[in-house]
């Protein structure tokens, strides 16, 4: 792909000068006849050579190592028609391995590996004169429409303008995707198992049997167990980050002098930036274990795998988030409010709490959401120190679960992938998808409405 | 209305008020410190947290060993090959280290005796000290016929009952130490045959059975070329699109919306990007869940699979959500396994030889 990539390249520069010198040509030289630069010209025709052309190159480059697997997998099995699906995927692998990698079972798949390497060198051989083809033809086609009353420049600026759309467009393209491939098999999901039962049920097991004669056979799929335990460990997080989150930001813009902030506010800022499986390793191995400690001295019965744990470091991790959001909102509060407040005779704390605070409600309110909303899609901490099992409760105490964790254990294993198990996982992702899409909404739109309001 | 008397700011009632008043916003601001000084002390602790139980994963114990390399140990060399220089490197790779290994600790406590205790014993050194030996001799021949002498890492028992200081408090059926080896380990420790060193394998090498031997060399490696994917394709789209939206784009619905979207991407759990990444494998590559493919190459420098990474790291463009190398499917599907490979075969539980295991998405 680089050294197609490269010819391309090179085609493209020649474009460039035979478009800039048929210009010139077309003119005899005056270039003041010329509508545009002649450089507009070359790059006319360059792009022309180049647009279709790479992207012939990077449509092979994306499907074409399938395309090849797929055409050595249907040889395998035309000369090894007993073999089953997995074994026939295995020496598939081995084959391709043993070509990127020379090893002791290179000598008896010889055979089929030439056959994939003679495969290959045609399917390489086949893009680059396709593409180099394609390149000439339409760079040729392109240095044809140029006239000396052409608007090149113009039809550059189009160009730029169109790719920058596309990569914009693209922020909405993601998100259908993510909607239609969650949609798609959470549909399948609910074939198998009733909307009703996912949304209502209070039992959650998805153990599905592996042979008809095992216990437990069917899998239960009530996910309101896991609703409930994502919101108890939500709960406790925000217990944590939105009064720290909250006075940090309020001290750090009302009261802290330039030097306190200049150190402090950094300092905060390591919080949001260290990576969410150390806070969880932190939760796991010296958080529970104190946290159960504790609770013995105390004479409580503490699982080991609390949800409070889990909820007191994710709220750790959400204080900067919560902070430097409040801490936006109040300093996007006009200073006459809080000179008006001052003139009146009021303290700081006065101020803060009577001018300030209300006046930065929309900002600390959605910053309130977006705190939850990462909350609730957090996914390594409650991985690695909330519980597993699903357990309806609301005793912070006890081991609970999250849709997160269950997304996680339902997808790492061995499993098929028709089975009501993995599907389990799309359908809690829409759910996820949905909760956090809503939240996030509102958020945007309150704080939206809430900076018009004093711009 | 009436008017209001003027207030007299120095009446008793006046100056309480407001000493009330100032000491309330004393309070506030004491509090506000205090929310500040919580926040950064939850910092410390975890920094400290971190810190203090991971450092240990940077040191590894060695154990000394001085091992007799006699040539007759080796079949198929003579002490002439040795002399000449003419040993065939294959036979030096087949030679019994792990008895010479066994032999040397057998020397170090010559009161050892019966099957099941020189077993104990053996335990102490870790599964890798006869690759190290190997490796030693096939580098350099000439070494067979002398004495040489080399720290090996210990087992991840004894390396666990070193970094706690020899004490255990534990008893004897709940740990994976008995008391015998216990003692052999404070014996060691006190003839001075006993050092806790930084540990080269832990940055160098990959993953491993042996909790010892295991290095995040590869994870680094797989972390690395993730990022590279993740910025080759993340970088131009969004600094193509800020562009378009700050520099080009007539405020209006389409600009509203793409930047609706973009804010909410943001905002949408990892996790959903996973499932967008595993449902697109799934239905339009129809990649089955492992591509598990082998390959047993020496040397572990090149942990990361093209293949799996690259499968991978597609998903990971739209979000960071990296299951390379895996190893645990492989490990519960043996029947799967290449003829000639079997679990717990000699050449599998080598640290040299990887398995690549599923692409989860």
């Amino acid at each position: 792909m680089a050294s197609n990539l490269l010819y391309l390249a090179l085609i493209g520069g020649l474009f460039f000068f035979a478009g800039r010198q048929r210009a010139i040509g077309l003119v005899s030289g005056d270039q003041h006849l010329l509508n545009s630069l002649p450089g507009h010209y070359g790059f006319y025709a360059a792009a022309w050579a180049l647009l279709p052309s790479v992207l012939i190159v990077f449509l092979w480059a994306a499907l074409g190592p399938f395309w090849v697997e797929s055409i050595i997998h249907a040889e395998v099995l035309r000369d090894h028609p007993g073999l089953d699906p997995q074994q026939l995927a295995l020496r598939v692998s081995n084959i391709i391995n043993c070509v990127q990698l020379p090893n002791d079972e290179g000598g008896i798949l010889a055979a089929e590996i030439d056959r994939f390497l003679n495969r290959q060198a045609v399917y390489e051989g086949t893009v680059v004169v396709s593409t180099v083809a394609v390149a000439i033809l339409d760079g040729l086609n392109g240095v044809r429409l140029i006239k000396p009353d052409m608007r090149a420049r113009n039809s550059m600026d189009k160009l730029v303008h169109n790719v920058l759309l596309i990569a914009s467009v693209a922020a909405i393209l993601i998100t259908v995707g993510i909607i239609l491939s969650l949609i798609f098999e959470t549909i399948r999901f609910f074939t198998l198992v009733p909307i009703a039962e996912f949304l209502f049920g209070l039992e959650w097991s998805p153990q599905i049997a592996l042979r008809a004669d095992q216990v437990a056979s069917a899998g239960a799929f009530g996910a309101v167990p896991l609703f409930a335990g994502t919101l108890l460990i939500t709960f406790i997080a925000m217990c944590i980050a939105v009064p720290i989150g909250l006075l940090s930001a309020i001290y750090l813009t009302q009261y802290a002098d330039e030097r306190f902030r200049a150190v402090a506010k950094p300092l905060l800022e390591i919080l949001a930036g260290i990576p969410t499986v150390v806070y969880g390793f932190v939760a796991a191995l010296v958080l529970a274990p104190a946290v159960r400690e504790m609770g013995l001295t105390l004479g409580l019965d503490v699982a080991s795998e609390s949800a409070l744990a889990a909820g007191l470091i994710m709220g750790i991790m959400i204080i900067p988030f919560m902070s430097s959001l409040s801490d936006d909102a109040l300093t996007a509060v006009p200073q006459a409010m809080k000179e008006g407040s001052f003139a009146l005779g009021a303290t700081k704390a006065e101020t803060i709490a009577r001018v300030l605070i209300p006046a930065a409600l929309p900002g600390i309110i959605s910053s309130f959401l977006l705190a939850v909303s990462r909350a609730i899609g957090e996914t390594m901490i409650v991985v690695m120190a909330a519980g597993l099992a699903a357990n309806l409760t609301a005793n912070p105490l006890q081991a609970v679960t999250t849709v997160t964790v269950q997304i996680v254990t339902l997808l790492t294993g061995d499993q098929e992938f028709d089975s009501a198990k993995t599907l389990a996982a799309f359908a809690l992702g829409l759910a996820l998808f949905l909760v956090t899409l809503m939240i996030n909404m509102i958020a945007q739109r309150i704080v939206k409405s809430y900076r018009e309001q004093y711009e | 209305m009436s008017e209001l008397p003027p207030t007299d700011w120095f009446s008793d009632a006046m100056r309480q008020r407001t000493a009330r008043r100032y000491r309330r916003d004393r309070i506030f601001r004491g509090v506000g410190l205090a929310g500040i000084v919580l926040a950064l002390g939850m910092l410390a602790v975890l920094l400290v947290g971190i810190a203090s139980s991971g450092y240990q994963g940077f040191r590894q114990t060695q154990i000394y060993l001085s091992v007799e390399l006699d040539v007759s140990a080796f079949p198929g060399i003579t002490a002439e090959d040795v002399a000449n220089d003419t040993v065939d490197v294959e036979k030096i790779r087949k030679g019994p280290y792990g008895k010479l290994v066994r032999e040397s600790l057998m020397a170090m406590f010559p009161d050892v005796s019966g099957r099941s205790n020189i077993r104990e014993l053996n335990k102490l050194v870790s599964v890798g000290a006869k690759n190290q030996l190997r490796q030693m001799l096939m580098a350099d021949s000439s070494l067979l016929g002398q004495r040489v002498e080399l720290w090996v890492p210990s087992g991840a028992d004894v390396d666990g009952l070193v970094k706690e200081g020899l004490q255990t408090d534990v008893p004897e059926a709940d740990r994976r130490l008995s008391d015998q080896q216990v003692e052999w380990v404070r014996q060691l420790d006190e003839r001075g045959l006993l050092q806790t060193v930084l540990s080269d394998d832990f940055i160098s090498a990959g993953d491993s059975r042996e909790p010892e031997l295991a290095g995040i060399w590869g994870a680094v490696v797989g972390s690395a070329l993730t990022l590279l994917v993740t910025l080759i394709v993340s970088m131009p789209l969004g600094v193509a699109a800020a562009i378009y939206l700050e520099e080009f784009a007539k405020k209006g619905r389409l600009s509203d919306w793409i930047e609706v979207n973009i804010n909410n991407l943001a905002a949408v759990p990892s996790i959903v990007y996973g499932l967008l990444g595993l449902a697109i494998f799934l239905n339009f590559f129809e990649m089955p869940i492992c591509t598990c493919g082998w390959r047993a190459d020496i040397g572990h420098d090149d942990t990361a699979d093209d293949n799996h990474c690259r499968s991978c790291c597609i998903g990971c463009c739209a979000a960071l959500y990296p299951r390379c190398g895996n190893r645990t499917w492989c490990l519960q599907n043996a029947g799967d396994l290449p003829p000639h490979l079997t679990i717990g075969d000699a050449r599998y539980s080598d640290r040299q030889y990887y398995w690549y295991g599923p692409c989860t998405g």
